[in-house]
C-alpha cells in the first residue's frame, strides 16, 4: 500500500515556502509508492490538525510524512492566526505520522537552557522530527529544500534501480546542504528503541515499525 | 505597509556598506569542464563500476556503493560515500583529539587543533587530487556535528561529537560570497581512528567579469527588509522586530540554480517579539532573510537585471 504525504505551508508573502512544502509531496507524488494526499495552505493551516482538539481527527496524522514551511522558534511554529507550542497537546503519529519535517526556524535548537526534549511529548509514535538548530533562510532561493528532501529520502532510490539509498537523517542534511549556507544548522530529534532502530531508516513503501515502549531519543545537528 | 528603521532594534553591529561594491558576473562549469573531478571523485567516495545516470538537475555517477552528482545549473558537485551510511548504529563517533567547551549555548565539541590542521591539510590534498583549486578561499575551518542522547523524560543521558566537517567560504574582492552557493565541504567519518571521507560538495560558479555597483549605502541597503511583507504584518499585530545578526556579501544562489551575477545583499537574522495568543500569552517568532543591498536601477546601470531577487 503507498505511503500518504502532506505538505503545509504559509506563504507569508514568499511563494517558495508553498514551492518548499509541495515539493517535497509532489516529487513523491509521481512514484507509484507514495500518495498525496494532503495539501493546505494559509487560511488551511489549522491548529487543530497539529493539537488534539475534540471531535477532530488531525489531518496529519492521516499521512506518513509531511512538510511544512511556516515560521517558528525553540517553543513553537506558526499556523494560520496562532501558534503551536511545546505548552499544547501535541501528539504526532498518534495514528499514522512517522515524519515531521519543517522550515521553523530554530525549532531544534538545543541548549544547556533550552533542551530539546520540550519537543519529546509531542513524539506519540513519531519516529522523526527535521528541521533546525538555528534560523534557517528565505529570499535566496530555497523553494527547493522539499524536492530535494524528496529525491534523497526516497524518489532517486526508487527511479535508479536502488542505487541511491539514503537515510532520512542523511537526506534531510543533504537537502538543506544544497539551499542554506555554512553558518545554518541543519538538526533532527528522533525517537528510537531496540525493537524500532530509527538511525539509519529511510523513506520506502513498507511501512516502518514504531518506536514505541521504553524509548530513547537522540538529537544531532551540523552544518548546512 | 513598510516598516521604518526606526520600527526595528538592532542587537547587533551593522556593516558599513560602501557606496560602490563589486558585482560578479558568473557562469557555470559545464559537464566537460568538470568531467576529470567527477571520475576521480567518484574513484574517492569508491563509486566504482558506477554507471551515469540522467537526473532531472544534471548527473550523476552512480553504483550502490557511492554517487558522483553534477548540477547543471552551477556546475556544483556531490559526491557521498554510500557504504558508510549503515557503518554506525547512532551518532557517536570516536575522535582521538577532542576538546569540550562550556559556551553560553551548552556543551560545544571541537576538533583539537592539530588534527584540525591535518584534517584541512587532508582536505587540501583531496581537493588536488581531484582538480578542484579554486582562487578566493576564505574561512577555512572545522566542525564537528552535535549529538546528544536523552531519556523519554527529555533528561539528557549524553553528548558528543559527530561527523567533522572541513568548510571553505570564498570572497571576491575582499568580499564574501554569502548564501549557499559558494562553498566547498569536505565531512569526514572516524573509520579505525582515521578520517573517511563521507561527503563533497563543492559550488562556486565562475567569475567571468567583475563589475562596480552603486549601493546607496548603509540605510537604503535595508529597505528589501523594510518591505519584507511578513516583518510589517507582525510589526501591525504588535510584535517588536528585533535584528540579531547581519552579514553583507554577495549572494551566491543554490547551486540548483542558474545564475548569472551575484550581486550585493544582506543576510539578516532575527526575531519577532511580544506577540501575542489569546488562550497561550506572547510568543516569538524568528527569521532568517536574504535581501538585495541594490536597486533594480543600480543593477541596470552595471550591466545586469533582474525583476527581483
Amino acid at each position: 500500500m503507498a505511503r500518504n504525504l502532506g505538505s503545509w505551508w504559509i506563504k507569508d508573502g514568499i511563494d517558495g515556502r508553498r514551492l518548499e512544502a509541495q515539493g517535497f509531496a509532489s516529487t513523491l507524488a509521481g512514484l507509484s509508492q507514495f500518495d498525496w494526499t494532503q495539501d493546505h495552505g494559509d487560511s488551511d493551516v489549522l491548529e487543530k490538525d497539529f493539537v488534539t482538539t475534540a471531535n477532530w481527527v488531525e489531518r496529519t496524522d492521516e499521512v506518513d510524512a509531511l512538510m511544512m514551511s511556516s515560521h517558528g522558534s525553540p517553543s513553537g511554529f506558526s499556523v494560520w492566526g496562532s501558534n503551536v507550542t511545546t505548552g499544547d497537546a501535541v501528539d504526532f503519529g498518534k495514528s499514522d505520522l512517522e515524519i515531521f519535517a519543517t522550515h521553523a526556524c530554530a525549532l531544534l535548537e538545543h541548549t544547556s537552557s533550552n533542551p530539546v526534549g520540550r519537543w519529546i511529548p509531542a513524539f506519540e509514535r513519531l519516529h522523526y522530527m527535521c528541521g533546525f538548530h538555528n534560523s534557517s533562510y528565505s529570499g535566496g532561493g530555497q523553494d527547493s529544500r522539499g524536492t530535494w528532501f524528496a529525491i534523497y529520502a526516497a524518489w532517486a532510490h526508487y527511479m535508479f534501480l536502488f542505487l541511491w539509498d539514503i537515510p532520512v537523517r542523511e537526506a534531510w542534511a543533504e537537502a538543506n546542504e544544497i539551499v542554506e549556507g555554512s553558518q545554518v544548522q541543519w538538526a533532527y530529534l528522533r525517537a528510537t528503541t531496540d525493537a524500532a532502530p530509527t538511525y539509519n531508516e529511510r523513506l520506502r513503501e513498507a511501512e516502518p515499525s514504531d518506536p514505541t515502549g521504553v524509548r530513547s531519543f537522540w538529537t544531532a545537528r551540523g552544518t548546512c | 505597509m513598510s516598516l521604518l528603521l526606526k520600527d526595528i532594534e538592532f542587537r547587533t553591529e551593522l556593516p558599513d556598506v560602501p557606496a560602490s561594491m563589486p558585482l560578479a558576473v558568473t557562469d557555470a562549469q559545464t559537464a566537460r569542464e568538470r568531467a576529470a573531478s567527477i571520475a576521480a571523485l567518484a574513484d574517492l567516495v569508491g563509486a566504482r563500476d558506477a554507471i551515469e545516470v540522467e537526473l532531472p538537475f544534471g548527473h550523476a555517477l552512480a553504483s550502490k556503493a557511492g554517487q558522483v552528482e553534477f548540477f547543471s545549473a552551477s556546475g556544483a558537485i556531490r559526491g557521498r560515500n554510500a557504504s558508510l551510511f549503515d557503518r554506525f548504529d547512532d551518532e557517536r563517533r570516536e575522535w582521538s583529539d577532542v576538546e569540550k567547551s562550556d559556551t553560553p549555548d551548552g556543551v560545544v565539541y571541537r576538533l583539537g587543533e592539530r588534527s584540525s590542521r591535518r584534517l584541512i591539510a587532508q582536505s587540501r590534498d583531496t581537493l588536488e587530487r581531484i582538480g578542484l583549486t579554486p582562487e578566493g578561499v576564505t574561512n577555512v575551518d572545522v566542525v564537528l556535528g552535535q549529538w546528544a542522547q536523552l531519556d523519554d523524560t527529555g533528561e539528557q543521558l549524553d553528548s558528543g561529537p559527530g561527523r567533522a566537517t572541513v568548510r571553505m567560504g570564498y570572497e571576491i574582492e575582499k568580499v564574501p560570497l554569502i548564501g549557499p552557493g559558494a562553498k566547498t565541504h569536505l565531512h569526514y567519518d572516524p573509520i579505525d581512528g582515521s578520517p573517511v571521507l563521507a561527503r563533497f560538495f563543492h559550488v562556486l560558479r565562475s567569475v567571468t567579469d567583475v563589475r562596480s555597483i552603486e549601493t546607496g549605502g548603509t540605510e537604503r541597503a535595508f529597505d528589501g527588509l523594510l518591505a519584507d511583507p511578513f516583518l510589517a504584518e507582525q510589526s501591525e499585530k504588535g510584535g517588536r522586530v528585533a535584528v540579531t545578526a547581519v552579514r553583507l556579501g554577495l549572494l551566491a544562489l543554490p547551486a540548483d540554480l542558474p545564475q548569472r551575477f551575484a550581486q550585493p545583499a544582506l543576510a539578516v537574522e532575527g526575531v519577532v517579539e511580544g506577540l501575542k495568543h489569546d488562550r497561550k500569552g506572547s510568543y516569538e517568532l524568528r527569521f532568517g532573510r536574504y535581501v538585495p543591498a541594490v536597486t533594480t536601477d543600480a543593477l541596470r546601470a552595471a550591466g545586469v537585471a533582474v525583476p527581483t531577487m
